[in-house]
């Protein structure tokens, strides 16, 4: 296959995967915890995991802080589930506290599109 | 036979810096991502700007790659010249489109550095088409 599309990352098999764990701390919460780089390749697995974690009027949680690396895939990822959160009254929050992850998203001024927390205690509050 | 000769618009001087060249795939991202972080490092850029640079350099690569043609090659040139870093990229493609400037992903890419542009060039041979993004990142200096 010689297919570059994006989209199809899943069907590469060098695809450099992140890691997703979700756990349901307290009734109604869910925290999508994520490790490794997320970059174009590996961009459409967040946004499967954060789609399938979308819950109508629940809280979602997602956990950044084993993220190595953020481009602008994976903060579109973002955008889309606050976007999706807020028609669907969903809470949705995101733990950073690397500056790997915290830099992207002040340089681009996405910290005012979502709450962002330094840690998964003061998320879940 | 122009086999030897320069590329058009290359420069005809000896390579400086860095020339990386790869695949135009999305799986060599990581390791033109640690280049440039390992190129800011070096220049003693702060912690910021060298998450900036590394994010840059994803952006301009990530967006060649959606552009190149199959079985393209990308190339990364990165130039250090007092303290400023000046990466050169570029990608074969079939289409003379230019990046899109009104994506997600440009708006983050212009957040990022202190100047970028993009161009197309014709050229002869099966991709006919270059497209290049050119960015240039100071450190930040003490204000």
């Amino acid at each position: 296959m010689t297919v570059q599309d994006p989209n199809v990352a899943e069907a590469n098999r060098d695809e450099q995967a992140i890691g997703l764990a979700v756990s349901n701390p307290a009734q109604d919460v869910t925290v999508v915890s994520v490790s490794g780089e997320v970059d174009m390749v590996s961009a459409p697995a967040l946004r499967a995991g954060v789609t399938a974690n979308l819950v109508d009027g629940g809280k979602l949680v997602l956990d950044l802080t084993g993220v190595s690396f953020l481009g602008s895939a994976g903060l579109a990822v973002l955008v889309e589930a606050a976007q999706q959160s807020r028609s669907r009254a969903i809470a949705f929050s995101v733990v950073a506290a690397d500056r790997a992850v915290t830099r992207p998203i002040a340089a681009t001024g996405l910290g005012e599109v979502f709450d962002v927390h330094p840690t998964l205690d003061e998320a879940i509050g | 036979m122009s086999q030897s000769e320069p590329e058009r618009g290359e420069s005809e001087s000896p390579l400086q810096g860095v020339e990386l060249r790869m695949a135009a795939n999305p799986t060599q991202l990581s390791i033109v991502r640690a280049v440039a972080a390992d190129i800011a490092m070096r220049q003693d850029f702060d912690l910021d700007s060298i998450e900036d640079l590394k994010l840059a350099v994803d952006e301009a690569c990530s967006t060649l790659i959606a552009l190149a043609a199959p079985d393209a090659v990308l190339s990364a040139r990165f130039v250090v010249t007092d303290g400023v870093v000046q990466v050169a990229t570029q990608v074969g493609s079939k289409r003379s489109s230019p990046p899109d400037r009104d994506s997600f992903g440009w708006r983050v890419l212009s957040a990022l550095v202190d100047s970028v542009t993009t161009w197309v060039a014709p050229q002869a041979g099966d991709d006919e088409y270059v497209v290049h993004i050119d960015l240039v990142k100071r450190g930040l200096v003490d204000a």
